[in-house]
């Protein structure tokens, strides 16, 4: 099965003052339709830079060296900044970790989701705008309402039409647009994410509501697409331990009925453990292995998550934590091959020669280690 | 809201205190600078007369005392009588002069916000180009520029092209004392333009060192709110980046950019010394010039007092607004 | 715990200098401003060198009586102004250099000084002596600084005395707030540090690790101020006020010109106009206020510097 979106050799350095930090060494993902992937690797081992390249929001000083990002076919690396604008929002979406931050503060909710919809929803809006005119008061002048309701139909039908172009613009006549703002399309939305009091929500500024609505409607605002990828970056950190659950459980929901995929970001393997299908282990801006939940837990192969998982003190049961010896490295002068060979118990002498390829090692199960090429 | 009311108080106190110890200082070189009488009489008035008014303002007593009666008299607008404008009181002479400052502070204010956001949201949007270049260019430009040097090399350049009047003459009524406001209301066109020449030198001379400033404060501000995890959420809801530019990053960057037009106001009402000494342009900061060269204590430490009043309360009203405006501080 | 050996403390400034050179670097307006500065201020040790003294006090311009003013010419390299002042423009140019770059030193050590010493007091003690300290300085803000600084020097006279004291008192207060701003910051560092240090906190020196630590921030002020200073002396010298006409002192050379531009000559203003300018200007580039220069990505240089290297 063709994967939605396959990562191919991705490699991005950015450049700094103090020089060029090599911050993703060719990576490899494929994410296939409808199932939660998990990308788990400690803070500042590249996670975020994968998702935003797979968004193309990356800062101005990011440099793309190699790769590229297949989807449908195409690679969207070589988008332009229109195609991709399309794309965002609608296709692909994206949950962030802080959503007071993520909210523009001065804005209303109702207009930051109008925002989201007009952009992805634009028909729909357009259809009750339509209707909303019909039903105007006749009391008001009839030529006006007519002149509503007509450019109204040539934004669905012609959008691109001149004379549009050059009306939306007069004073009095772009008054249309005031009819697209519907409030119950976006009170609907917001009621699909389980959020109480919508009506009164919508009215509000972010810093009036609390994390968990302020996720809520993050959410709310990525699915008006109906994406194809929802990308959550630590979607729970920020979260109260009880609303954690209940936010999870509402994205699995919403991705089963559009059959989304989601590519989640966390360092948290418990939320891992909880919704993803697959998880994928990120280290120093490499890939280091792939393989599905179980076996991530119970017979995790690479060195490093071997680390990670022997690292999670679990209930019931006494254990030795055991740290993993050295530090992140840094990433101005990586290790030579393998950039986890500094910090790894079972290096030999080739892994600070070459870098290690991702070679699927049984059905499902990727790694990149090579105390694996001997085993064929 | 009762935080924001209480901070309004505490402000307002604060803003009173400092008040008061302008006035103690002001009080303090008053006294210090000869026979403090000298500030209320006329070259007329015969001796025993001064006598009185030595009693009426309490002159001989001690310090403390003479200060409260000082500002007894202060409140009464009573600042002594102005040496250089014919002996009439200071308080009316700095009542003449203020119109025509106004005038030129309006005026600068028009023309410099929509310029200075104009120009930075250029800056921001081709940032580290040309354009930011040529900005920032200007705003060293503007920053380093003696405002007197630039004055005069204008009053070189557009005296002889006939576009600045040293010293106009009105014909029209006066309604609101300001020349280019009268000129219209009274339909004098001729009088309008000359009204407009009178005005022309001070105000090209403020623009330019204004909107150096606040056009790369906004370029600031505007950076700062750029990098902010909301702007690159609005990307990913698929915005584009010209819409981002002006309804998320220039919209809440305008605010802290609100209160610096608000100082900025108050710095121009408070009178370009320089640009209306250069120019002969009769407003407040040529009375502050005038007064101060030609020794009238009494109009100088007026003139002190009035604008450094203005200036405390213009700051305590634009902290005042901005608890209004931002969304974000009303939740404390 | 121990507390950071200077060594280690001196790191991130070492870090901080290589930064500003790089910027400096990267912007040669800045290298050009500093030049300049450094410039004048050998222009101003060596005047006597280049133009004969005049007796017996050097600051004063020679006279040169002609009814009107003369352009420049052999013995007059820059004209001369006519009356009132009937000044060498020469002379006034190269000696005036010495008399800006002399107020300007006295202003900004005085204010430096005094500003430091007040900051750091009213941001190390807090409490009441901080209230009032600041409270202070808000009524000397309160008050924009032309107004401010005419107002004392009509009171107090005219003389290079009274001119500096003037110019002190309107900028002493912006470094006391600076410094009492940064004094608050590195409390808040070292302080958690020394409190540990067996209670027996030398305050002698503790003061040792804030008083450096803060005049970098200080200098920062003080180089952009240099220009500005330059600059408010002149408009005091050009309305008149703290020196005697016929010092030599830029802003009197300009105050002469305004009449005779309407006239057409053209000479009196320009060449101080133009020294004037370059110093100005100098004094204020050199300094490069940070947030006008940026590399791309120097968010993230801010971000690495924190993050040891990760990026997240």
């Amino acid at each position: 099965m063709e994967p939605l979106i396959r990562i191919n050799d991705l490699v991005i350095h950015f450049s700094t003052f103090d020089g060029i930090v090599k911050a993703i060494d060719g990576i490899n993902l494929d994410i296939y339709e409808g199932e939660a992937i998990g990308l788990v690797g400690e803070t500042g081992c590249g996670k975020s830079v994968t998702s935003l390249s797979i968004m193309k929001i990356l800062a101005p000083n990011a440099l793309l060296k190699n790769g590229e990002i297949m989807y449908r076919g195409k690679n969207i690396l070589e988008f332009s900044e229109d195609e991709m604008s399309n794309i965002r929002g609608g296709e692909f979406s994206m949950i962030f970790q802080h959503p007071l931050r993520a909210l523009n503060p001065t804005m209303k909710i109702k207009d930051q989701i109008f925002e989201s919809l007009i952009l992805h929803e634009k028909n729909l809006l357009l259809k009750k705008a339509i209707k909303k005119v019909d039903d105007e008061n006749p009391e008001k002048s009839l030529a006006l309402l007519n002149m509503y309701k007509n450019l109204l139909e040539t934004e669905l039908e012609n959008p691109d039409s001149f004379k549009l172009k050059i009306l939306s613009r007069i004073p009095i006549i772009k008054k249309y647009k005031e009819y697209l703002k519907d409030d119950e399309t976006i009170i609907e939305m917001l009621t699909k994410t389980d959020i109480a009091n919508p009506g009164t929500v919508i009215e509000q500024y972010p810093h009036e509501l609390s994390g968990g609505m302020r996720q809520r409607v993050m959410i709310a605002m990525a699915l008006s697409g109906e994406p194809k990828l929802i990308i959550a970056d630590e979607p729970t950190t920020a979260v109260d331990v009880t609303i954690q659950a209940k936010i999870l459980r509402l994205i699995q929901n919403l991705m089963a009925k559009f059959n989304t995929s989601l590519l989640l970001i966390t360092h948290n393997l418990g939320i891992v453990a909880e919704i993803c299908e697959r998880v994928a282990v990120m280290y120093a801006g490499t890939i280091v292995e792939v393989c599905d939940v179980y076996t991530l837990f119970e017979n995790p192969v690479h060195p490093y998550t071997l680390g990670l998982i022997n690292a999670v003190p679990v209930i019931g049961e006494k254990k030795i934590l055991r740290d993993i010896k050295g530090s992140v490295p840094d990433f101005l002068e990586p290790p030579t091959g393998c950039r986890f060979h500094t910090r790894c118990a079972s290096a030999m002498a080739v892994c600070s020669e070459k870098k290690p390829e991702l070679v699927e090692i049984e059905k499902g199960h990727l790694v990149a280690c090579h105390t694996f090429k001997e085993d064929a | 809201m009762r935080k924001l009311h209480i901070y309004i108080i505490k402000g307002f106190f604060h803003s009173l205190l400092v008040i008061v110890g302008l006035s103690i200082l002001v009080f303090a070189l008053s006294r210090s600078a000869g026979d403090p009488v000298a500030g209320y009489v006329d070259p007329y008035t015969p001796l025993y007369q001064i006598e009185q008014i030595r009693i009426k303002y309490h002159l001989d007593k001690p310090l403390y005392i003479q200060y409260f009666y000082w500002l007894q008299a202060i409140s009464r607008g009573d600042f002594g009588l102005s040496r250089i404008y014919m002996y009439r009181p200071v308080w009316y002479t700095i009542q003449r002069f203020v119109p025509i400052t106004v005038e030129l502070a309006i005026y600068t204010l028009i023309i410099m916000i929509p310029t200075s956001l104009w120009l930075a949201t250029k800056s921001v949007k081709h940032k580290d180009k040309t354009v930011d270049h040529i900005t920032r260019l200007i705003a060293i430009a503007g920053r380093s520029m003696p405002t007197f040097f630039f004055g005069i090399i204008i009053l070189m350049i557009l005296y002889p092209l006939k576009l600045i009047a040293v010293a106009p003459v009105f014909d029209f009524q006066p309604i609101t004392n300001m020349p280019t406001f009268d000129a219209l209301l009274n339909r004098d066109w001729a009088g309008f333009i000359e009204a407009v020449k009178y005005l022309l030198g001070p105000l090209i001379v403020q623009v330019f060192i204004n909107l150096a400033l606040t056009m790369r404060i906004m370029r600031s501000s505007m950076l700062e709110e750029l990098y902010q995890d909301y702007v690159t959420m609005g990307l990913a809801k698929g915005l584009s980046r010209d819409y981002l530019l002006i309804k998320y990053v220039r919209r809440n960057a305008m605010i802290p950019f609100i209160t610096l037009i608000g100082i900025q106001f108050a710095y121009l009402v408070n009178g370009s010394v320089i640009s209306e000494t250069i120019f002969n342009r009769k407003g407040l900061g040529f009375l502050a010039a005038r007064a101060a060269t030609q020794l009238d204590h009494p109009t100088v430490l007026g003139l002190a007092l009035v604008l450094g009043s203005t200036m405390v309360l213009t700051n305590l009203v634009v902290d005042i607004l901005y608890l209004y405006i931002d969304p974000r501080v009303e939740a404390g | 715990m121990r507390k950071m050996s200077w060594r280690e403390e001196l790191k991130p400034k070492i870090k901080g200098l290589r930064f500003a050179l790089w910027k400096i670097r990267k912007q040669p307006l800045g290298l050009i401003g500093f030049g300049i500065v450094i410039f004048y201020s050998i222009l101003a040790i060596v005047a006597p060198l280049i133009v004969a003294p005049n007796t017996p006090n050097p600051l004063v311009i020679p006279k040169h009586v002609t009814r009107a003013p003369l352009p420049p010419s052999k013995e007059h390299p820059f004209g001369t102004t006519g009356p009132p002042s009937y000044a060498d423009i020469y002379y006034g140019v190269i000696w005036g250099a010495r008399t800006s770059v002399m107020i300007s030193i006295s202003v900004m050590s005085v204010t430096f000084v005094l500003g430091l010493i007040l900051g750091v007091t009213a941001g190390y003690f807090g409490g009441k002596v901080e209230t009032f300290i600041m409270r202070i300085t808000d009524i000397f803000f309160a008050m924009p600084g032309l107004i401010l600084t005419l107002v004392i020097i009509s009171i107090i006279g005219k003389g290079i005395g009274p001119v500096i004291f003037a110019l002190g008192a309107r900028w002493w207060a912006s470094y006391a707030r600076l410094f009492r701003a940064e004094v608050i910051r590195i409390k808040q560092k070292l302080f958690v540090e020394a409190a540990r240090a067996v209670g027996l906190s030398d305050f002698k020196i503790i003061m040792k690790h804030i008083v450096p630590n803060t005049i970098s921030s200080g200098l920062i002020l003080a180089t952009l101020d240099f220009g500005s200073v330059v600059m408010v002396a002149a408009s005091m010298g050009f309305l008149g006020l703290g020196l005697d006409p016929g010092t030599a002192e830029w802003g009197i050379l300009l105050a002469g010109s305004r009449d005779w531009i309407v006239a057409g000559k053209w000479w009196i203003p320009l060449f101080p106009g133009l020294r004037f300018r370059h110093l100005c200007w100098a004094g204020t580039s050199s300094g490069t206020p940070s947030g006008t220069y940026s590399i791309p990505g120097q968010e993230d240089w801010w971000r690495k510097v924190n993050n040891n290297g990760a990026i997240d």
